[in-house]
């Protein structure tokens, strides 16, 4: 635990943030409220009982459970305790909310409660009209998933998916819901709540709030981070999988 | 949190920089991705951009979404050149994030 660490060190009484900064070539860095370094951050050195893999920030990174992941810092090499927050350029530019959302909260830490479909999804095909079991991941920053909705029909209908236990706080949480495909054309969608009462906001609730692009934006622009509304898989009559806006 | 923490400038390097000493560092350093005096090429335009509220599709840029002269320079000195990271001075950096803010006021 990272509170061990500062235990050891001490923390100055002024310091109210600690930045994190890896070793990657542009020296990324984030901030971090002492609060949340003292609650239940990490530093991971292991990842599924081996070593953390080169990708994934070998020796080391931060991790921060429920926060969004561009948080948890890789190659981790200097923590350092400071007064206020850095405001570094991608939590200046990519991490801090669409001005429409702030609600007075600059920068986003929690994830909020998101899903999606994992099987099937683009890529894969659907070899002929039999049943099959639709699966996906739901989470949480905000605790234990309690329930995921999944529709066939572009959100027409729901059925209530069985939850893969155990159901863990801000951890991934697997569903599943039998589903029985009639060869024509479908949308699978799947849904999320969590204990604290949150929903997984639709794409009609997300767009309300932010916008919508009018194009395909260039992968450096993020117009539209911290996207966790509904996401939605179309199958053609030929099983193909794709990903639509329903 | 951040608005009512802003940066102070502590921790910062001792040096200086002007926009004229930083314009000639741009043209050979910055230019290639960036464009001429800031407005995009083969990256992200670093000057100019409409207020955010027209829209989502609205370009990002010191001038709309950048909080503090801090950010500019922090990541001036640490990330860039993209090629050469960590190679500029800090009177560079100064110099490249005075030409930078003055290109945008």
């Amino acid at each position: 635990m990272l509170s061990t660490l500062l235990e050891e060190t001490g923390v100055d009484p002024k310091a109210k943030w600690l930045v994190a900064e890896g070793a990657d070539a542009p020296a990324l860095s984030r901030s971090v409220p002492i609060a949340k370094a003292l609650d239940d951050a990490m530093i991971a050195l292991y990842q599924n009982g081996e070593r953390l893999m080169p990708g994934n920030g070998y020796p080391m990174r931060l991790l921060l459970p429920g926060w969004e992941g561009n948080m948890n810092v890789k190659w981790l090499r200097r923590l350092k305790l400071v007064e206020a927050p850095a405001m570094s350029y991608y939590e200046s530019r990519d991490v801090r909310a669409h001005p429409a959302e702030r609600k007075g909260v600059p920068v986003l830490f929690p994830a909020g409660v998101k899903s999606f479909i994992t099987h099937p999804s683009p890529g894969l095909m659907l070899k002929a009209p039999v049943f099959y079991e639709i699966s996906g991941i739901a989470y949480s920053g905000d605790g234990r998933i309690s329930k995921v909705m999944v529709s066939a029909d572009a959100g027409q209908s729901w059925a209530q998916a069985a939850l893969h236990e155990p159901v863990l706080s801000k951890a991934f949480t697997r569903f599943r819901v039998p589903w029985s495909w009639n060869g024509g054309p479908a949308v699978l969608q799947s849904r999320a709540w969590d204990e604290a009462g949150n929903a997984q906001p639709t794409r009609a609730q997300i767009i309300a709030v932010r916008g919508q692009t009018a194009k395909v934006p260039p992968v450096t622009a993020f117009p539209s981070q911290h996207y966790n509304g509904v996401t939605s898989w179309a199958i053609s009559s030929a099983g193909a999988v794709s990903h639509v806006y329903a | 949190m951040g608005h009512q923490h802003p940066p102070d400038g502590s921790g910062l390097p001792p040096g200086s920089g002007t926009p004229a000493q930083g314009a000639p560092i741009y043209a050979q350093k910055c230019a290639a991705c960036h464009g001429e005096n800031g407005k995009g090429a083969a990256n992200a335009a670093v000057v100019g951009g409409a207020e955010l509220t027209n829209g989502i599709d609205t370009v990002k840029t010191i001038a709309n979404f950048w909080p503090y002269p801090t950010t500019l320079f922090d990541f001036i000195r640490r990330a860039m050149p993209y090629q050469q990271p960590r190679t500029l001075s800090n009177d560079e950096v100064y110099a490249l994030t005075a030409y930078l803010l003055a290109l945008t006021s």
